[in-house]
C-alpha cells in the first residue's frame, strides 16, 4: 500500500460538498423520521419491537441514500482523476492495479465511516424518543451487508464516470453523478410502494431488505415497509437468497461496465477527460 | 533516451494530424523551439503515452511507452494536470507524487521556495486556487525533483517573472539527465547555449542544430543555399542563416514572429 490510500481518505472526509450531502443531509431525514414521522407503536405491538424494527428500517433506507450520496462524490473523484490516475499509473509506483485496490479501499472505508456516523446518530435519535437501545441481531451479518452495498456503489459510480469519458460527454458528469442517489430514492420508495417482484430486477433496492434481516432477524416484505410495520395489510415476504443474488448480479455488471469503459478510455487522449 | 518513430497523433480519426510522420532521438538537452499550436505539446504528450498514437512509436530506454506501467524513475512531464490527483492542498499533491516516484520532497519545497511558493502556501491552497505561475512552477519542480532518467517540460518558464526564470534555468543546468524542453521564447537560446535545438513547425520537427550555432543566426524566408536550417510554415519556405541579413533569432522573442513575416510577404 501506498500513502495513496491514505489520502485518497483524507480527500473524501475532507470534503464539504460529500460531508454535506451524505452525513448532514441524511441527518436532517434521520431526526425527521424519529422525532416528526414516528409517531408511536399502536397499542398492540409492544414499544421495544417497534423501535427496533423502525430503527432497523431507517438505518437500511437512510444508510442507502448516505451511501449513494457518497457515489456522487466518487463518481466525481473518479472522473476528475483521470486524467492524472494515467500518467501516475505508468510511471509511479502506483500500477494500474495498485491504483484500482487502493482507490476501492480508500472508497470503502469512507463509505462505512458515513454509514457508521448514521447509524450512531439513528440508535442515539431512537433512545431519546423511545427509551430503546436497537441490538443488532447479527452485527456481522449487518457489516458484511454494507461492505457489499459500498462494493455496489463503488463500482456504480466508477461505471458512470467511465462511461461519461467513453462517450465524450463530459459535460453531463453532474447529472449522471447522481443516478446512484436518483436509484436510492426509487428503493426508498418502498417504505409506501410494494415492488413485488420488480424489487430483485430494480438495482440496490434489495439492500434495505438484507439490512433489515440481519438487523432484526425478521425477514421483510418486497415493499409497503410501513403497512408492514403496522401489521395493516398482509405482504409476500422477500426471498433474501433471490434479493443477495441480485445484489451480487448488479456488483458483477457494474464492474464489468467499469472495465470495458476503462479499456476503451486508454483510446482516448487526456485532453478530451476535461469540461 | 526516447526514440521516436514516424510519429502521427490526431485527436479524431477524421482530423487532421497534429504530430505528422516525427522521427526523433533524444539523449541529452535539448530544446524543443516552436510557434504556440505547432503541436509541442501534443508531442510531449504522446511521449509520455497520455494520447492515443495514430501511427509509428514512441521507445523510452527501448520500451514501448504503451507498454510501460507501474514504472517510476523512467519520465516525468509538467503538465500540470498528471498533478492534479486528489482535491487536497497543493502540498498533499506534492508529498503523494514525491512518494509515488522516490523523489526528494525536501529538495522540490526548497526549489519551490526559490521560485516564490512556500511549504505554507502550498498548504493553504488547492493546486488550482495557485496562480499559473506558481501552478506552473509547481508542475516544473515537481517533474524536476522526482529524480527521473528523463524530463519533459512543457513552457517552464510561461507565467514566470524574470527572476525566477534565471532561478530556473540554474535548476536545468543543475540537473543530470534527458531533458526536453518546449518553448516559443528564442531568448531562451542565449541561457543554453550547450544543449541542441529542434523545431517543430506545424506538427514536423526539423533539426537537431547546435544551440551555439544558433546564436548568430537569422530567418530569412525563402530557400538559402547554406542554411542551418530550412522549414516550411503557412505554405512559405524559411531558412536559418549565419549572416547579418534577415531577422536574429534570438531577437524574434518568440517563434510566432515567423507567421508575421509570412504575413507581411503576402500583403
Amino acid at each position: 500500500m501506498t500513502i495513496y490510500l491514505k489520502l485518497k481518505m483524507k480527500d473524501l472526509l475532507t470534503n464539504p460538498e460529500l460531508l454535506g450531502w451524505g452525513i448532514g443531509f441524511i441527518e436532517f431525514w434521520v431526526l425527521m423520521w424519529i422525532f416528526v414521522f414516528t409517531k408511536g407503536p399502536p397499542k398492540t405491538i409492544p414499544l421495544e419491537y417497534f423501535a427496533s424494527v423502525n430503527a432497523s428500517m431507517a438505518f437500511g433506507f437512510l444508510g442507502l441514500l448516505s451511501m449513494a450520496s457518497v457515489a456522487i462524490g466518487l463518481a466525481y473523484s473518479i472522473f476528475h482523476q483521470s486524467r492524472a490516475a494515467r500518467y501516475l499509473t505508468k510511471f509511479t509506483k502506483l500500477s494500474p492495479r495498485a491504483f484500482l485496490l487502493e482507490d476501492f479501499f480508500g472508497s470503502l472505508v469512507t463509505l462505512l465511516i458515513f454509514i457508521a456516523v448514521i447509524y450512531a446518530s439513528i440508535i442515539a435519535a431512537n433512545y431519546a424518543k423511545f427509551g430503546v437501545f436497537p441490538v443488532l441481531k447479527n452485527p456481522i451479518g449487518v457489516f458484511v451487508d454494507l461492505v457489499i452495498s459500498g462494493v455496489a456503489l463503488y463500482w456504480f459510480a466508477y461505471a458512470l464516470a467511465l462511461t461519461i469519458i467513453v462517450t465524450r460527454r463530459t459535460r453531463a458528469i453532474s447529472m449522471v453523478s447522481f443516478i446512484p442517489l436518483v436509484i436510492a430514492f426509487i428503493a426508498y420508495s418502498q417504505l409506501w410502494v410494494d415492488f413485488k417482484s420488480l424489487v430483485y430486477v430494480i438495482p440496490l433496492s434489495t439492500i434495505p431488505s438484507l439490512l433489515m434481516y440481519h438487523a432484526t432477524g425478521m425477514v421483510p416484505p418486497t415493499g409497503s415497509y410501513l403497512a408492514w410495520l403496522f401489521g395493516s395489510e398482509p405482504l409476500t415476504s422477500i426471498n433474501l437468497r433471490l434479493a443477495a443474488i441480485s445484489l451480487f448480479a448488479w456488483i458483477v455488471i457494474f464492474i464489468a461496465i467499469s472495465l470495458v469503459m476503462l479499456r476503451k478510455s486508454r483510446g482516448i487522449p487526456l485532453e478530451e477527460i476535461r469540461f | 533516451m526516447i526514440e521516436i518513430s514516424d510519429l502521427y497523433v490526431k485527436y479524431r480519426w477524421r482530423q487532421e494530424p497534429i504530430i505528422k510522420g516525427v522521427t526523433a532521438r533524444f539523449d541529452d538537452k535539448h530544446l524543443i523551439l516552436g510557434p504556440n499550436g505547432s503541436g509541442k505539446t501534443t508531442l510531449f504528450r504522446a511521449i509520455a503515452g497520455l494520447t492515443p498514437i495514430s501511427s509509428g512509436e514512441v521507445l523510452i530506454d527501448g520500451v514501448d511507452v504503451s507498454t510501460i506501467y507501474g514504472e517510476p524513475g523512467i519520465l516525468a512531464v509538467n503538465l500540470s494536470e498528471v498533478y492534479n490527483v486528489l482535491h487536497l492542498n497543493a502540498y498533499d499533491n506534492l508529498r503523494l507524487y514525491m512518494d509515488l516516484v522516490g523523489g526528494d520532497l525536501d529538495y522540490a519545497l526548497s526549489l519551490l521556495e526559490q521560485l516564490g511558493v512556500d511549504k505554507m502556501l502550498l498548504k493553504r491552497r488547492k493546486l488550482w486556487e495557485l496562480s499559473a505561475g506558481q501552478q506552473k512552477a509547481f508542475s516544473t519542480i515537481a517533474a524536476l525533483a522526482s529524480k527521473v532518467k528523463h524530463v519533459l517540460l512543457d513552457e517552464p518558464f510561461e507565467q514566470l517573472d524574470p527572476a525566477r526564470k534565471s532561478r530556473l534555468i540554474e535548476g536545468l543546468k543543475e540537473y543530470n539527465g534527458v531533458l526536453l524542453l518546449n518553448t516559443h521564447e528564442t531568448w531562451l537560446l542565449t541561457a543554453l547555449s550547450d544543449w541542441s535545438t529542434v523545431f517543430v513547425f506545424e506538427g514536423k520537427l526539423y533539426g537537431p542544430v547546435p544551440v551555439s550555432e544558433l546564436l548568430n543566426a537569422s530567418l530569412v524566408m525563402g530557400d538559402e543555399e547554406e542554411a542551418l536550417l530550412r522549414f516550411e510554415a503557412s505554405g512559405c519556405k524559411y531558412s536559418l542563416v549565419k549572416s547579418a541579413k534577415g531577422e536574429a533569432l534570438t531577437k524574434l522573442t518568440t517563434l510566432d514572429k515567423v507567421y508575421e513575416l509570412a504575413m507581411g510577404v503576402q500583403r
